[in-house]
């Protein structure tokens, strides 16, 4: 008995060929009104076929299965002879996507302005892979694959011209291909992010308005992005749960020992929890977790922390328990720091850090940099203190200290407000303290937070001495609270406390509007049950994060804010904005925003975005473009969260040399796995920007190609805009590196390494983290085809010949990134070089959630 | 065409021989008695079933239902089982305008919607959801606007009120009177057919209105026939010698006892087997093991392996299930009486390359017992219309070149205005 393809079921409602204009009235905002009446019976939605009209009207019950029109296909049930537009039919995915259409029984035409082209000669890259001009590429498809395929030079951008072909072809599919791909190209100078913009934006708008008149059955498949959010604490600070890079070490703790260890995770998992959940909340407590988690914590009758014990959900409700919130921490010592020298014609200094720390407390609640407009090099670090403040004293003996260190002058005036301003004039210490960055963005450096205890509280005393002296609570000379317009230091605060031992809270506060830091002396929280009930048992529909660390499992997390050590297992309850798990792009219809008692339904809206260059924007833009359209003209479309992808090889662009798809290598177009294969194939070192533990979503040429015809066979119904991930391996850039490595030196024979250079990406540090990737094998019929190695081993094949050597050769300045992503261009720093497969990136692999029994990981 | 000259059509939906008679003996429609004395006026048999798509259908191709393949209002979509509204794309025959040479106007023909291309102009009748698209040329558009042209009054409304449906039966004809006279004169048509569907609707709410002089309604059920017949007297008055003039209607009307849901005879007999999951309409409904089901209007179809997604019913087993089921409607009775009077198999009444389509079995009731297709499990119920289909249609012609045979059907039409075809 075979099996029912995937989309067997489908009906005329996904079908393009259904005319439902004319039939059916589409109002706004998705309420449909059917107009066909027959007689007295009951009314029903009524439709006609494009294809078949001697069916004449009839109800949009017809299954794929059952019409005519539709065929089997290795990639689930297609319209027969569909006809798919593809718009940038001439770029790397926008060729090799045409050949696999036309070679599987679909009626392919494309457009193309080769900006592509253009944009690469402008890097001084080409594809080196040669490639041959359209029209050669074209007779060479008829030739070899005996397909027709259809193509006209255009800008999609010119709407006016775009409708008429539209009109003229009636797509029943438009692939689109036409955005400028490359976020280093959007960060090059304005014009370049403006015309990306224009190009991406505004040209997807025109190309709504025009399907809507012309062709508004067509479905729209396009490629995405997106970001996402949760949080653990780490050794570079808090991180998001989705944020998490491979080789962070999180917060550990053994049940007996309150000293802090950070190691990396085995693996964690994110996983969907319908049921019960404990709720734990209070003023200085907030955490939710499946009922037989494990929770941390003591019997309230104990005195000291010796007693806390890993306990589950249930056998805690309803009593009176301790929670520790705090750790012990041992850090580096430092007995100096070195300011780092202005420019050529000065040095590094050495301060003493106990100077350094207490400066540096108070120059980041109280200090600022200042110019002098009619003096370009006099540069001051000035601090003020009202002359009431207590720690006047205290302050300008910080300052003298300084001052003698780095050899400065220090100026103390008073002005007609009472106030002291105490100036420093040195350049060398301006610069540093410049890149701290102004009031809402500074913060506090790593090399500082990984300081011992000790020091690290002169760094505290000074902060709130800076400041929080103001904002302690009446009367209260234990606990102390520091406010910050910068959510950053709000976290760097928290932290630095907890290393002190204290118990520290983080919250925003909307009438201040800024964080506070609420610093107590213990970390102990008594959690009292007779009165003030402050936990739940609540019904959860969600995700739930596991994760596994050696020892006895207990990791420290946080959420809105509160930090506390729990098992290992932790639920998702609280505000989106600190805690929400991957939806695949759209909230689900049971989420809900809860605010001060007030609830919002987020069903259906599309989960915030966090995009890191101007290229991502123009992406996020154009989906709030096309989710509207779909909205308002019941148009269909599928926006592809793409993972990376790389390779060469489809069995259409292999069957001649005339049929390639480009291969880019540049920093503009090249991703990654491409670069590293091509740099391998010359036996150039493997580029790795910064510390290479981002993890990343990936998928192969073929098996891209084989998700975008199982997408466009299967369309989505009208009015249906559906995020679809498409991913089919995780990988760290170090790993890739590795691999890559390891293929070239075993296979070929080859002695590649790996070298770390400096990153030029601002997003490095916040990468997401993608797990979930389930729509594609569960509702598509995906299956992964090819992997990583063989992808890899096939690249290095064609690379390897002599002729494609030569044109490697001659691009391989193209190779190293040039643009930083503050729009200056500087050559980057190398930082280390190693032979692949030598650094141990540890037993943690990445996992990705396939919703299926074999979770694929890296190879 | 041959004749020299030119050929008028009127067609009145769904009335029955009786009915014209009795209301031309009576002075209601004096000008179709005047008429009567000059040409030749008889009973003429209707399709099966007696449905206005397919007796109409029959009507405009000349052909069987076994040909021009329109079983019926409805029908199951080969290989599904969704329903589908017949319209003038499911013809496989042409209509005798689209055959013939001359210029032709053809208003409100049920069941050729969307309006095709042919030489002159053409409305379509019910059902038409699309104004635009019921017309040739659309130029003519503008013009049925300003007239308020309706093409088939709101249904709705008459189960409202009667009020309301004299209402609307009163524009639809009047919009529909206006159209025909402008057209007249408009186009130099060889032949001209106008086909007022007005009388079908009012028959089928008020038929008993008819039946029962002290109605509240009688007198302008009556009104409505005297409204046409002053129509029929204009357009005598503008023919000339030469000119034929031909009226009929497509299937005749009587009064309602009973809805009879042969679905829910078959189902308890198990024949039909249903899901009950909401999500199924209708006929998605039916479940494997299914070996029969009913669609409206008497037809019923084997649930063939070869022709159903879920059929069941091998090609060996035909034979006897069709026996099975043509005895117990045979037999059937209702609070006595007898429901069926004729079971014909397939081939007994249709011929032709649509015939695999046709129904398995159709059944022909007994007066007053409307068949119906539903799914439920209710045997029998009263109707909120109170005039039903019969097959006792009429036909009237005179003119020189007119000739009506004996026992005439309704696929007898187009030979009685095209003698020279063959």
């Amino acid at each position: 008995m075979s099996e029912k393809l995937h989309n067997a079921e489908k009906t005329c409602w996904n079908c393009p060929a259904a005319k439902l204009e004319g039939n059916v009235d589409f109002r706004a905002c998705g309420q449909s009104k059917e107009e066909a009446r027959i007689g007295s019976e009951d009314k029903e939605v009524l439709i006609e076929c494009k294809r078949r009209p001697e069916l004449g009207h009839f109800q949009p019950t017809i299954t794929f299965e059952q019409c005519p029109e539709w065929e089997e296909s290795e990639y689930g049930y297609k319209l027969k002879d569909m006809r798919v537009l593809i718009l940038g039919m001439d770029g790397y995915l926008g060729w090799t996507l045409s050949l696999k259409l036309a070679n599987n029984g679909f009626d392919v035409a494309g457009l193309d302005d080769f900006t592509r082209r253009g944009a690469s000669e402008e890097k001084g890259a080409h594809s080196i892979v040669p490639i041959y001009p359209i029209d050669e590429r074209i007779d060479a498809a008829k030739e070899v694959l005996d397909v027709d395929i259809d193509f006209q030079q255009m800008d999609y951008t010119n709407r006016h011209e775009l409708k008429d072909y539209l009109e003229d072809f009636q797509p029943e599919s438009i692939v689109h291909y036409a955005e400028v791909p490359s976020a280093p190209y959007s960060m090059v100078d304005a014009d370049h992010a403006i015309e990306v913009q224009r190009n991406n934006v505004l040209g997807t708008l025109g190309l709504l308005w025009s399907m809507k008149d012309v062709c508004p059955e067509a479905s729209l498949v396009k490629l995405g992005c997106y970001d996402d959010e949760t949080e653990i604490l780490t050794e570079d600070g808090w991180k998001l749960f989705q944020d998490l890079e491979e080789d962070d070490k999180v917060a550990t703790r053994e049940k007996d020992d309150r000293e802090v260890v950070f190691q990396k995770p085995n693996s964690i998992h994110e996983y969907d929890h319908e049921g019960e959940m404990y709720l734990q909340k209070n003023t200085r407590l907030d955490f939710c977790v499946t009922p037989n988690h494990r929770i941390f914590t003591q019997k309230r009758s104990n005195r000291d922390y010796k007693e806390l014990r890993l306990e589950s959900a249930c056998d805690v409700d309803g009593e009176r328990r301790v929670y520790d919130t705090g750790f012990d921490w041992n850090g580096e010592e430092k007995e100096f720091f070195t300011l780092p020298a202005a420019d050529e014609d000065s040095e590094d200094v050495s301060i003493p850090m106990d100077t350094w720390l207490r400066f540096l407390g108070w120059y980041i609640s109280e200090g600022h940099i200042q110019q002098r407009d009619d003096r370009p090099n006099n540069y001051s670090t000035i601090i003020k203190q009202h002359e009431d403040s207590e720690s006047i004293e205290e302050l300008e003996q910080v300052l003298l200290s300084l001052s003698e260190s780095i050899d400065a002058n220090m100026n103390k005036n008073k002005d007609d407000e009472d106030c002291y301003r105490f100036s420093i004039g040195s350049k060398q210490l301006a610069n540093y303290l410049d890149d701290l960055g102004k009031s809402d963005e500074k913060y506090i450096p790593k090399e500082i937070k990984k300081l011992d205890k000790n020091l690290l509280e002169k760094l505290l005393f000074s902060l709130i001495a800076g400041d929080g002296w103001k904002h302690r609570p009446e009367g209260d000379r234990n606990n102390f609270r520091y406010f910050t317009n910068s959510e950053q230091l709000a976290d760097d605060v928290q932290e630095i406390a907890l290393k002190c031992g204290f118990g520290a809270i983080v919250s925003y506060s909307e009438s201040k509007e800024g964080y506070q830091v609420n610093i107590c002396q213990t970390p102990r929280v008594h959690v009292n049950h007779n009165e003030d009930k402050t936990d739940e048992w609540i019904d959860y529909d969600g995700k739930v994060y596991c994760v596994n660390v050696d020892g006895d499992g207990i990791v420290f997390v946080r959420r809105n804010g509160k930090p506390v050590w729990s098992g290992n297992t932790m639920g998702e309850y609280g505000s989106p904005l600190t805690g929400r798990a991957l939806f695949e792009g759209i909230f689900p219809s049971d989420a809900v925003l809860q605010w001060e008692g007030k609830e919002w339904s987020m069903g259906g809206e599309l989960t915030p975005r966090n995009p890191p260059s101007f290229y991502h924007v123009s992406k996020v833009n154009d989906t709030y473009n096309v989710y509207e359209a779909c909205k308002y003209w019941w148009l269909r479309s599928y926006d592809i969260m793409q993972g990376v992808i790389f390779g060469v090889h489809t069995e259409e662009v292999a069957a001649d040399p005339r049929l390639r798809t480009r291969l880019d290598v540049d920093e503009w177009f090249g991703t990654v796995v491409n670069r590293f294969t091509s740099q391998a194939a010359t036996e150039v070192p493997l580029t790795v920007y910064g510390k290479g533990e981002q993890t990343r979503g990936f998928i192969a040429l073929e098996d891209a190609m084989q998700c975008m015809v199982r997408l466009i066979s299967s369309p989505p119904e009208p009015g249906q805009y559906d995020v679809v991930n498409q991913v089919s391996g995780v990988h760290k850039i170090k790993g890739l590196a590795d691999a890559v490595g390891e293929v070239a030196n075993d296979n070929y024979g080859m002695d590649v390494e790996v070298q770390r250079l400096e990153n030029p990406r601002v997003e490095a540090d916040k990468h997401p983290f993608e797990t979930i990737s389930r729509k594609l094998p569960n509702e598509f019929g995906f299956e992964r085809k090819v992997s990583l190695k063989e992808e890899i081993d096939r690249m290095l094949e064609i690379l390897t010949r002599d002729e494609i050597q030569e044109r490697i050769e001659s691009m391989k300045d193209a190779i190293i990134p040039e643009t930083q992503w503050s729009g200056e261009k500087e050559e980057p720093d190398v930082i280390e070089v190693y032979k692949p497969g030598e650094k141990d990136h540890g037993v943690y692999e990445p996992k990705l959630d396939t919703g299926q029994e074999d979770g694929e990981g890296s190879e | 065409m041959s004749n020299e000259g030119k050929n008028v059509v009127i067609g009145i939906d769904g009335v029955p021989y009786t009915l014209i008679e009795e209301l031309s003996d009576e002075g209601i429609m004096t000008n179709f008695a005047k008429l009567r004395e000059e040409g030749s006026f008889k009973k003429m048999e209707s399709s099966i079933p007696a449905i206005s798509s397919t007796s109409w259908g029959t009507i405009i191709t000349g052909k069987n239902p076994g040909q021009h393949g329109i079983y019926g209002f409805t029908d199951i979509i080969q290989g599904t089982y969704t329903l589908s509204f017949s319209n003038f794309h499911s013809f496989k025959e042409s209509a005798f305008w689209q055959e013939n040479d001359g210029e032709y106007v053809i208003i409100n023909v049920p069941t050729t919607y969307p309006a095709q291309e042919m030489n002159g102009c053409h409305i379509s009748g019910f059902v038409s959801p699309n104004m635009d698209k019921a017309v040739y040329p659309e130029s003519l558009l503008e013009k049925l606007e300003e007239m308020d042209y309706k093409i088939d009054v709101d249904s709705e409304k008459g189960h409202k009120s009667e009020r309301l449906l004299f209402k609307e039966l009163e524009e639809t004809l009047e919009a529909r009177i206006k159209i025909y006279r402008y057209l007249w004169d408009e186009y130099d048509w060889d032949t001209f057919m106008l086909v007022f569907t007005g009388s079908d609707r009012l028959e089928h709410f008020l038929w008993d209105a008819y039946e029962d002089p002290n109605h509240k309604y009688h007198d302008k059920f009556l009104d409505f026939f005297r409204r046409i017949d002053e129509i029929i007297g204009e357009i005598d008055e503008k023919i000339g010698e030469e000119d034929s003039l031909v009226m009929l209607s497509d299937h005749g009307m009587e009064r309602t006892k009973y809805n009879v849901n042969l679905n829910a005879y078959l189902k308890e007999e198990g024949y039909l087997k249903v899901s009950d999951d909401e999500n199924k309409d209708k006929y998605n409904k039916i479940e494997k093991g299914t070996k029969a089901f009913a669609l409206e209007h008497g037809r019923i179809y084997l649930n063939k392996k070869k022709d159903y997604p879920r059929g069941s019913v091998e090609r060996g087993d035909k034979d006897k299930i069709i026996s099975e089921i043509k005895e117990f409607f045979q037999n059937l009775e209702i609070e006595g009486e007898k429901v069926i009077k004729k079971v014909h198999e397939k081939e007994e009444i249709y011929r032709g390359g649509q015939i695999d389509n046709a129904p398995d079995l159709t059944l022909v009731p007994e007066s007053g017992f409307n068949l119906r297709g539903k799914i439920t499990d209710k045997f029998y119920e009263e109707s909120p219309l109170t005039g039903m289909h019969n097959r006792e249609a009429f036909i009237y012609g005179k003119g020189k070149n007119v000739s009506i045979p004996n026992k005439p059907t309704v696929e007898d039409f187009t030979s009685t205005i095209q003698k020279e075809v063959a």
